[in-house]
């Protein structure tokens, strides 16, 4: 294999590089990944919250509707379900 | 309110949906959110109370969904609330109006203080008793800023383009250049930000509180709203808290209000619209006891004190981007438009010479990577830090980096007048007895003759007078320290150094009573029994009009002493006048009393103030004081300091819309009465007028206003933590006459960054022109982007730096500043880089068309190195540090073309770049290269002298 000297600077380059700045970089891709968890959560809890939000317009929907069906029955005015 | 409690532990809950008819309750329970077995824990809890069917606990969400069963007791009441809903001993509430009874009844408290477990319980429901600070920026942060701009974006595309071509090496050469560039802007900015953490004071210690009954030592993190705290000279205020019993009870409150003077606090309630400085009902967190003891009962913790309030403000208060930044935004913008352009019509000139799509997509990169100064913020982050270093070395500590530009084009400075401007420490300034002024350091006090010379008792009046705490410091034996109000300080002080034992005094002379100052009689009666010759001595201490009407006949109808009096209190002193005589017992009528004089004192202003000042006038920059004192004391202040305007308080500016009220600062000079709202106004009318205002201030007050200038200066080692925080440059000392010299380093750094522009961009433009010119004449590629890149970085950084790290001219602070938004490159200027281009393109173009690419490619780098000397400053403009200057110059210059000459000899290079063998025609062009631009400059460029401002200066012209 011939020695090619540009492709040993680069390569011992990048080796010296990524040792020189781990202790740097390490903090960052830290901040990175936790920014990253923040934003899934945070997407979690709004699908979460939406979904909550439509449950509770159908429960109480549900419970007026029949909540006044039953009110209708109980006074029999003839309005009630059939 | 909804609360869960768990294992000492209080967690609140709001109700966000309550429907009746369906009988559920949702709940948001901030603690569950992400704590699946908090929620689980929750539901357990829920489940226990009565009348819940069901408790469904969701810790995606945060929230908790109840089922309870119809007549549930009070669950069925609950009313949604929106979640800001806060407690009600954290409310605005006006404390300070109300007698100390009803507050009592309102916090449910009592003079013997709070239960320990209620204390325990409120502790839980407010939190802690500490202000959030400002979060330190993240690191993520830091590195998105420098490359989210759009230079580095076309660059980032550049690669892209190159990559996609499958130019890797050229792909990885460019994205190496914009790792290079933003980890450097980012290591300094984090550097920055770790020194100023490192300052960060703990807040907090101990407090004396009063709590069911018994006194005790809490953490002042531990207090609460009810709690009954002790407080005495020296402590300061750890939270804010009504006051319900005082003994001569004084506080410094300059951080909060910028009041100068110790407020006297006392029990009685005072009227419900009362600003801030006129509670004297009041003691606020963060402010210090100057004087006396007394009791308070705590209103208000953490996050809903006055000071949070200020805090919060300052949070509110956006700070404007600094001026280089929104100048090189605008120019990198341009210049990407130019980029964009350029390679518009260079592909155009391609298609209609049938190149191949290869080598349109090849010329545009070349043409993002040739217009792009990829060595500019390396070049202006040099400049800036190497201005930061020298300031650094005068003993100032730039937080934010691009202030060290900004500083150069301030218009106004805004400064505080308590702690800024004066030093905040009372002084004895003249004491004037027997119609004679003396000195402080004229003072000497006759220990034998202690009631025989009029000096001498003087003193000893002054002493035995003043309610003070005097220690003996522990750290520095024979010295004393003296606690107590800063007048009465300031007077013993006096005393001790003329030569009197404030100890012996005390055993030869014992009080037997204090009658204190009361709201009609402004004096302060003291009542000595005399040990040496019996008897008793009294001496009275205060306001000059109602001591003389104290005094005997001859004293009391003397118009002169009266005139005498207005004279030194209009030159803006505080006067007091003193009085002694003798009498048979204690309870003798007091009256006829011996005048003895005047004490004067004042806070004196700090080194070079007045001198700053005028230097700031010279450099074209207005001052504006802003103070919280009263009108007459501000005025009297800006005598001292020599400055001519008009002298406003806020009251008159209450009304007024930013745009007025712009207008209305035109012609002031000082702002009494000043609150930190209206100081964030000030500053920001200024700045709508187009002026860059610096503010300078070292207390809480100030933070707000520090925050939205174009340069925020926290002065002196004493500054708050807050107004460190948000400053944008922190003096250690207190010479005011560095800010001048800071102001002159920006100026030097907007000069050099000048001069570095124009030899950026006219080097960037030769590439450019080169390379569309071949395009349109249809001649084959002058220089591929890998070669381009090449001489960018070769050219930006080391002749660039050598540019930027110029020494500036001595005269720099004669001249007025740069006209607020001008553009970094004018007209002139950019006319002057057209041209130069040009010429350096012609020169690549010559070399291109005598030798081919590898000609151009020695020839226009050769040309571009030797051009950097012609942006130099004209040799009379440079000062003494020219010798070292040239050198440095030398050095960097001549280390680019040994670089160069590398890369058109070294094979490794050669290859890389794609640069065939040198042949003697090469060496030439790379010496002709060098030659040229001198010769060019020697035919074009002229030295003119302008005379202005009534001085002559020279400049270096086209």
């Amino acid at each position: 294999m011939n020695f090619h000297l540009p492709s040993f600077l680069l390569g011992y380059g990048a080796g010296a590089s990524s040792v020189l700045l781990a202790r740097q970089l390490r903090p960052v891709l830290l901040e990175v990944a936790t920014f990253a968890y923040r934003f899934a959560d945070a997407i979690a809890a709004r699908a979460a919250i939406r979904q909550e939000d439509l449950e509770d317009i159908l429960a109480e929907a549900r419970s007026r509707a029949r909540g006044a069906r039953n009110h209708h029955a109980a006074h029999g005015d003839g309005k009630g379900a059939h | 309110m909804i609360a869960f409690h768990y294992a000492n532990r209080t967690e609140p809950a709001h109700v966000v949906r309550h429907s009746a008819s369906s009988r559920r309750l949702r709940l948001h329970v901030p603690a569950i959110a992400g704590d699946r077995h908090l929620a689980r824990r929750f539901e357990a809890i829920a489940h226990a109370w009565p009348g819940v069917l069901d408790a469904t606990a969701n810790p995606r969400s945060g929230r908790m969904l109840l089922h309870y069963a119809p007549g549930a007791p009070l669950l069925g009441h609950l009313r949604e609330q929106p979640p800001s809903a806060t407690d009600r001993a954290n409310e605005k509430d006006t404390w300070h109006a109300r007698p100390t009874n009803e507050v009592f009844t309102r916090l449910g408290s009592s003079p013997g203080g709070l239960d320990p477990r209620e204390a325990t319980r409120r502790l839980h429901r407010h939190g802690s008793n500490l202000a959030a600070e400002e979060a330190p920026r993240s690191r993520l942060a830091l590195l998105v800023d420098q490359l989210s701009n759009v230079p580095m974006a076309l660059l980032a595309g550049a690669a892209g383009a190159s990559a996609l071509l499958g130019e890797i090496v050229e792909a990885g050469a460019i994205l190496v250049a914009v790792g290079i560039n933003a980890g450097i802007g980012y290591r300094i900015e984090h550097q920055n930000q770790q020194v100023l953490t490192a300052w960060r004071r703990l807040e907090g210690g101990i407090v004396q509180a009063i709590r069911g009954g018994r006194l005790l030592s809490i953490p002042a993190a531990e207090l609460v709203p009810g709690d009954v705290i002790l407080v005495r000279a020296g402590d300061v205020v750890p939270a804010d808290a009504r006051v319900i019993d005082a003994h001569r009870l004084a506080a410094d409150e300059a951080p909060l209000t910028g009041e100068s003077e110790p407020q006297p606090r006392q029990p009685e309630p005072v009227r419900a619209d009362a600003p801030l400085a006129e509670r004297s009902s009041m003691l606020y967190a963060g402010t210090a006891i100057a004087g006396g003891h007394g009791r308070a009962i705590v209103v208000a913790t953490g996050g809903a004190t006055e000071l949070a309030r200020v805090r919060a403000l300052v949070e509110k208060a956006e700070a404007p981007p600094p001026p280089l930044a929104v100048r090189m935004e605008r120019l990198g913008r341009r210049v990407a438009g130019l980029s964009l352009a350029v390679a518009g019509v260079a592909t155009a000139a391609n298609l209609l010479h049938g190149r191949p799509a290869r080598t349109l997509v090849r010329g545009a990169v070349a043409l993002g990577v040739a217009a792009l100064p990829e060595g500019l913020p390396l070049v202006a982050t040099s400049a800036l830090v190497r201005s930061m270093q020298r300031l650094h070395g005068a003993g100032m500590v730039v937080r934010r980096v691009a202030a060290a530009e900004s500083l150069g084009g301030v218009t106004v400075i805004c400064a505080d007048k308590t702690g800024t401007l004066t030093r905040n420490e009372m002084r004895l300034e003249l004491l004037e007895v027997g119609g004679r002024a003396f000195r402080p350091d004229e003072l000497r006090a006759d220990r034998r003759r202690l009631f025989d010379d009029p000096l001498t008792t003087a003193l000893a009046a002054a002493l035995l007078n003043s309610d003070v705490d005097v220690q003996g410091r522990a750290e520095r034996a024979g010295s004393l320290a003296v606690a107590g109000s800063a007048t009465e300080r300031a007077l013993v002080d006096a005393a001790h150094a003329a030569g009197l034992d404030g100890a012996e005094l005390r055993r030869s002379f014992p009080r037997l009573r204090l009658i204190e100052r009361t709201r009609d009689a402004h004096y302060v009666v003291s009542l000595h029994r005399d040990r040496r010759a019996g008897g008793v001595l009294a001496f009275v201490k205060g306001a000059p009009e109602q001591v003389l009407d104290l005094c005997t006949p001859d004293v009391r109808d003397d118009p002169a002493l009266r005139a005498r009096n207005e004279e030194l209190a209009a030159a803006g002193l505080r006067v007091l006048a003193l009085a002694w005589r003798r009498l048979a017992d204690p309870s003798a009528d007091a009256g006829d009393y011996r005048f003895l004089g005047f004490a004067c004192l004042r806070d004196p202003l700090r080194t070079g103030a007045a001198e700053a000042i005028r230097r700031a006038s010279r450099a074209g920059i207005r001052t504006l004081i802003l103070t919280g004192d009263q009108r007459r004391t501000a005025a009297a202040i800006a005598d001292q300091l020599g400055l001519r305007g008009e002298v406003l308080a806020a009251s008159d500016l209450a009304q007024l819309d930013e745009a007025a009220l712009a207008e209305r600062l035109l012609g002031a000079a000082v702002l009494a009465r000043v609150t930190p709202e209206d100081k964030v106004r000030i500053v920001r009318a200024l700045r709508r007028r187009g002026e860059v205002v610096a503010m300078a201030g070292d207390g809480i007050n100030d933070a707000p206003a520090l925050k939205a200038a174009d340069v925020g200066i926290a002065v002196g080692a004493r500054a708050s933590d807050l107004a460190r925080q948000v400053a944008d440059v922190v003096m250690a000392g207190e010479d005011l006459r560095s800010i001048l010299h800071a102001v002159g380093e920006g100026r030097i750094v907007q000069d050099n960054l000048r001069r570095s522009l124009r030899f950026l961009f006219a080097t960037n433009l030769s590439e450019m022109a080169l390379v569309l010119g071949a395009a349109i004449a249809g001649a084959r590629e002058p220089l591929r982007p890998l070669q381009l890149l090449w001489i960018n970085l070769l050219t930006d950084t080391l002749p660039g730096l050598a540019l930027a790290l110029e020494p500036g001219a001595p005269e720099i602070l004669d001249r007025p500043p740069a006209r607020p938004g001008a553009d970094l490159l004018g007209p002139v200027e950019l006319r002057t880089v057209g041209r130069d281009a040009l010429f350096l393109a012609g020169v690549g173009a010559a070399g291109l068309a005598l030798g081919g690419p590898s000609l151009a490619f020695a020839t226009l780098t050769a040309a571009q190195l030797s051009y950097a000397s012609v942006c130099r400053a004209p040799r009379q403009l440079r000062s003494s540090e020219g010798a070292r200057a040239d050198a440095r110059f030398g050095a960097l210059v001549g280390s680019g073309a040994i670089l160069h000459l590398a890369a058109l000899t070294f094979p490794p290079l050669r290859r890389l770049l794609r640069v065939t063998a040198p042949t003697p025609l090469t060496l030439a062009g790379f010496a002709a290269g060098l030659a040229l631009p001198h010769l060019a400059r020697g035919a074009t460029s002229t030295h003119v002298v302008v005379r202005r401002g009534g001085r002559n200066q020279t400049e270096d012209r086209p």
